[in-house]
């Protein structure tokens, strides 16, 4: 019976290793930097290359917290900035050039910015 | 994937041992012909789950994303409150649900109907899978969820089928005591980080405006948007800058519940001892 305990045991700290050994924090990417005020987010565009690899990075200088996530589709994970504070998020854009891709940046119950991204070629 | 992993195998635990005790019992009564009842009615449980899975999981889609905060906000608490529950009631009656089971497949088979027996069975089987299901989302809103999410619940499921089939046959005598109180405390370490996660998500819905002052930042150090991040985050619950109110209500629950499942006394056994009892219901007629 001991056995068995002991093997799921070793069962779970084989996932936190395998947990562990996965991350990476990123922050490799082409800086792109992103204010927010309580009046919205800025730039509201952005150019990227074909495939290129972006970090945002996002400075909140309102007295709100903001949300910062990908629509339709963008892979940008969803991530909070709380007021005062800052967060850097990976990005990689597509490869096919005119495609563009969008990013919310919002309080939530307060003022949206659509981001849109551009794929130049 | 360890999040989805420690959930199915100890609500896979708990439902093998639902079955484990129903099959026994047809088995060590000569039933067998009754067998085919009760894996139809593990088939309805897991129909059920998987419909309120696939329904939960296409809603949180379709909704508007602030919405969606909002919806997995309160499905986060909701689960935080009945794995609560559903832990206390475990320990409570770890000794006790056998002989309850037994006294309804008596029941039902005493009333000649094998419909009851399926259902018996469904029900039993449902109730834990339900929960299952509803942990299984609440932890998938934030775990980002992939191929590994799903990969640790299958896993999870399977060492608890094999574990099932051991006791089943004997073959093995797993501590189940020990299993439940060391899973019992895992799941309640699991749900503190839901409790936290859906605050936050409440937040993000705009349905609590303020959570409180953020004492701490620690982004630089492991972003929550990395794969650490998110890892510690479905399993401990953690946020780079936790506000005041997440903080207060993780630690307070953290403490108070686990030391209540530690170290409170069981019910005594003459509150379990009266299995079936009519409740009369005065005043109804």
């Amino acid at each position: 019976m001991n056995r068995i305990m002991t093997a799921l045991l070793v069962c779970v700290a084989l996932f936190i290793l395998l947990g562990t050994a996965c991350s990476s924090s990123g922050g490799n990417g082409r800086q792109v930097a992103i204010t927010q005020t309580d009046d919205g987010c800025t730039p509201q565009s952005v150019q990227a290359a074909s495939g290129e690899k972006l970090t945002f990075k996002i400075e909140n200088q309102g007295k709100k917290d903001h949300e910062f996530e990908g629509v339709n589709g963008t892979k940008v994970p969803e991530v909070e900035v709380p007021a005062g504070h800052t967060r850097t998020v990976d990005y990689t854009a597509p490869k096919q050039a005119g495609t563009t891709q969008q990013i919310k940046c919002y309080i939530p119950n307060g003022s949206t910015t659509l981001i849109t991204v551009t794929v130049g070629s | 994937m360890l999040f989805s992993f420690l959930v199915t195998l100890r609500e896979g635990v708990e439902i093998a041992l639902v079955i484990t005790i129903l099959l026994g019992y047809l088995r060590s009564t000569g039933q067998r012909r009754y067998f085919r009842a009760i894996w139809l009615g593990i088939g309805v449980a897991a129909a059920i789950c998987l419909a309120v899975g696939t329904g939960l999981e296409v809603a949180s889609r379709e909704l508007d994303s602030q919405v969606v905060e909002g919806f997995e906000g309160f499905t986060m608490l909701f689960a935080v409150a009945l794995l609560t529950a559903m832990a206390f009631w475990m320990k409570r009656q770890s000794r006790g649900i056998s002989a309850e089971l037994r006294a309804q497949v008596d029941q039902a088979l005493g009333a000649g109907s094998v419909a009851a027996l399926v259902l018996l069975a469904a029900s039993s089987v449902g109730r834990e899978g339900l929960e299952t299901t509803l942990f299984l989302f609440a932890g998938s809103t934030t775990a980002g969820a992939g191929v590994g999410f799903v990969l640790g619940g299958v896993l999870g499921f399977v060492v608890a089928a094999f574990i099932g089939i051991g006791i089943y046959h004997g073959s093995s005598r797993i501590p189940l005591k020990p299993f439940f109180t060391i899973s019992g405390v895992v799941v309640i370490v699991l749900a503190a980080g839901l409790a936290s996660n859906g605050l936050a998500h409440l937040h993000e819905s705009g349905l609590l405006p303020n959570l409180g002052a953020r004492p701490w930042d620690t982004d630089a150090l492991i972003a929550s948007t990395s794969t650490l991040g998110q890892f510690l985050n479905t399993l401990l619950g953690y946020d780079s800058a936790p506000a005041l109110s997440q903080i207060v209500l993780y630690w307070s629950y953290l403490i108070v519940v686990a030391a209540a499942f530690l170290f409170l006394p069981t019910a005594a056994p003459a509150a379990r001892r009266t299995p079936q009892r009519t409740v009369s219901s005065p005043g109804r007629s």
